[in-house]
């Protein structure tokens, strides 16, 4: 192995080791280590550039202008309150019920969107009640990653999997959604038995909740409507997105240059405030970064050495590659190692055929989103859950969090393994 | 909060034929302890609400039994509500069986006052006895409005009395105004008297220093700035419409106190309350919360 690349490998760890314990900024970190890659001929300049995957970053700037201009109208808000009022005030139907508003979202908004939407209405709900908001964060927190697994544009690590290995909105459907609902099923089983003890809420309290007046949430009818309309037409456009031939951030770039042209607003710089340009940059450099390591054939190497391990198994690398991201993206931020798999995998589709590794993908974003149920620190939605509730005034300790977050997670991945064995390798 | 809030639809029975006050209790209180989780024995409620039927009649209005237990070891408000086929001892119409904790509650007090409304409008009663199905009974009372407690509005902590500037007027006529009635801020309005904007003495400043100014991010070299120079000696040139500003919100009378706060929450800054011809009814701000809400 020559100097460039233990160099390479060397800054690349560097560059995990600092993302993952959060001491500098990691999209500073992953740029500084972007430009030394280029700087050094680890990866040219053009083909740094070509290894950014445009496919991922517009559908991020798509939807993340779409959602930022229809959380305004409040609707989410709406949503919220019409559901604890559906509810009448039972604080486990609210938790059950919220949370799989929360996972239905998820599959369509971002995790950390749909979290930072919806936690501080949750919050004012359970106060209003009197009782503990933390149950309800944490079950949020988790039903965001879960259902954020089922959909193409539900979480970053699906979107960077359908465009690397050309799989479309419908494939995901096809494939993830029935084991997604069932890991959903259980998991609010699990909340309702756990979680039924201290809620006892008075009648007085109930009344709080059905003092509210959910049409007053409501801002802006005109953008609503028109928000609604144009959600609908991304939706539909996310559904027929193959049979169209466009991919799905055509869809969604489409989607928001027209909700912001019916906005009627001149102010551009409001609409583009609503992107994560953080979060995008942080893609970029890491694009180039595993364009790097593909560059001087690490990742050939790699993926070589696992196929040995698993004797060219299809259906062996299917389970390590779930395990191994599972308990992996509960430690680690499951954006830079789905980053460094996909190439791993595109590889392995080169030795045992692009159609026979199939299920290997649907292992990867099985085990990457689900995986961040693991721990606290395991997904974006967790922290920022966690965050939001601090601010309030609720401290959610990391074993608080951990010690629902290993169960599920557990319990989720057991289901998985059993779910891919039934239908891809049952014959 | 509405009276209509309170009530569960699981809790209201309807058209049954029930023969005396008595029969009606048992049922009601029956009905309570089966859907709610309430640990209280079926005749202990039953003795407490005889206990205070003794002291005097709860049927108040024409025909509206209020029977209510007051209960230990219970820190709720319960609401029960029969309404029986055909008129109990000829008279009564509708029964409201309130389980109320044993120290007087100010929520309480609301709800008796709710219901005392209710019975003094006769159309009311008919329609609510006439109803099909249980949900209707709380829909009516929803869009009814009729509230337990008085939830406090803009308008009733605003500021009634303001000066009001026209639109024709001059700057040097503004600073006038703002000079002799020693404020800061004033809404200002058309001949018609319909809010057209508002103006304050920081936008007068504002205009005196132009748009390349302001793009600097700091004026500390220099002392003297030719057009706030020029500004101070053309006060009668310039007229109110070039200066005033659309609010950035702005505030019903019946917006709740609670809206108002999150507004005024930004910088305690004054807020124009707007009826529904547009005309300015009220100014709110932060001293009007301290002095009506914090220490009314």
């Amino acid at each position: 192995m020559d100097f460039l690349n233990i160099f390479a490998i060397v800054i690349f760890v560097i560059v995990y080791v600092f993302i993952s314990n959060e001491k500098v900024n990691k999209t500073i970190i992953v740029l500084l280590g972007a430009s030394i890659y280029v700087i050094f001929g680890i990866i040219s300049q053009e083909n740094a550039y070509a290894a950014i995957d445009w496919n991922v970053i517009f559908l991020l700037i798509g939807m993340m202008i779409t959602v930022g201009i229809t959380k305004q109208t409040g609707v989410f808000q709406y949503i919220a309150i019409k559901t604890a009022k559906l509810a009448r005030g039972n604080p486990q139907k609210i938790l059950i019920l919220l949370s799989l508003i929360t996972a239905i979202l998820s599959a369509f908004l971002d995790n950390v969107t749909t979290i930072l939407i919806l936690t501080p209405v949750t919050i004012l709900i359970t106060v209003e009640l009197g009782v503990s908001p933390i149950p309800f964060i944490i079950a949020q927190a988790i039903a965001s990653n879960i259902g954020g697994t089922a959909t193409l544009v539900g979480d970053p690590p699906n979107i960077m999997i359908g465009s690397a290995a050309n799989l479309s909105f419908n494939d995901f459907l096809v494939n993830l959604l029935p084991i997604v609902v069932a890991i959903l099923f259980v998991f609010l089983l699990f909340m309702y038995f756990f979680t039924g003890k201290n809620m006892h809420v008075t009648n007085e309290r109930k009344a709080r909740i059905m003092d509210l007046d959910e049409d007053k949430a409501i801002e802006n009818k005109n953008l609503l409507i028109k928000s609604l309309i144009v959600l609908s037409i991304v939706i539909i456009g996310f559904l027929t997105h193959e049979a169209m031939n466009l991919e799905a951030s055509t869809i969604a770039l489409f989607g928001a240059s027209l909700l912001m042209l019916l906005t009627g607003s001149h102010e551009i710089d409001k609409f583009f405030q609503e992107v994560e340009w953080g979060t995008i940059f942080f893609f970029f450099g890491l694009f180039i970064m595993v364009g790097g390591l593909v560059e001087l054939g690490i990742i050939k190497s790699l993926s070589i050495l696992m196929l040995k391990i698993t004797a060219n198994n299809v259906e062996k690398t299917t389970y390590l590659i779930l395990w191994l991201s599972g308990v992996l993206s509960a430690f680690v931020d499951n954006i830079p190692y789905v980053a460094t798999i996909i190439p791993l995998i595109q590889n392995m589709g080169h030795h045992l055929g692009t159609e026979a590794i199939r299920p290997i993908w649907w292992s990867l974003s099985l085990g990457a989103c689900l995986g961040g149920n693991g721990t606290l620190i395991g997904a974006s939605a967790n922290v920022l859950a966690v965050g939001l509730a601090r601010k309030s005034g609720y401290k959610i300790s990391f074993w608080d969090f951990t010690k629902y977050g290993l169960i599920i997670t557990f319990v989720s991945l057991i289901m998985s393994t059993l779910f891919l064995y039934l239908r891809y390798f049952l014959h | 909060m509405k009276f209509a809030s309170f009530l569960n639809p699981e809790l209201i029975i309807l058209n049954k034929n029930v023969k005396s006050k008595e029969q009606a209790i048992e049922l009601l209180v029956e009905k309570i302890i089966e859907t709610e989780n309430i640990n209280l024995e079926k005749n202990y409620i039953i003795e407490k609400i005889k206990e205070r039927e003794k002291i005097g009649s709860t049927i108040i209005g024409d025909g509206i039994f209020i029977p209510h237990a007051r209960l230990e070891n219970y820190n709720d408000l319960l609401f029960g509500i029969l309404i029986p086929e055909h008129p109990i001892d000829e008279n009564i119409k509708m029964i409201f069986l309130v389980l109320i904790s044993d120290n007087t509650s100010t929520t309480y007090l609301g709800a008796l006052s709710a219901i005392s409304q209710i019975a003094s409008k006769r159309n009311l009663i008919e329609q609510l006895i006439n109803i099909k199905e249980e949900n209707d009974f709380i829909e009516i009372l929803h869009n009814e409005q009729i509230k337990i407690k008085k939830e406090i509005h803009v308008e009733d902590i605003m500021r009634k009395e303001f000066t009001v500037i026209y639109t024709d007027m001059t700057i040097k006529e503004v600073l006038d105004i703002f000079y002799t009635e020693n404020i800061l801020y004033a809404p200002v309005v058309n001949n018609e008297k319909k809010f057209l904007g508002e103006i304050h003495i920081l936008y007068i400043l504002q205009k005196a220093l132009p748009d390349y100014a302001s793009m600097l991010s700091n004026l500390r070299f220099i002392t003297s700035l030719e057009p706030l120079d020029r500004f101070l000696k053309e006060e009668k040139l310039t007229y109110v419409k070039d200066i005033m500003k659309k609010p950035e919100k702005t505030l019903k009378p019946t917006s709740s106190i609670v809206e108002a706060a999150l507004e005024l929450r930004n910088g305690c800054k004054d807020i124009p309350v707007i009826d529904n011809n547009e005309h300015v009814v009220g100014i709110i701000n932060c001293r009007q919360v301290l002095h009506k809400v914090l220490r009314a």
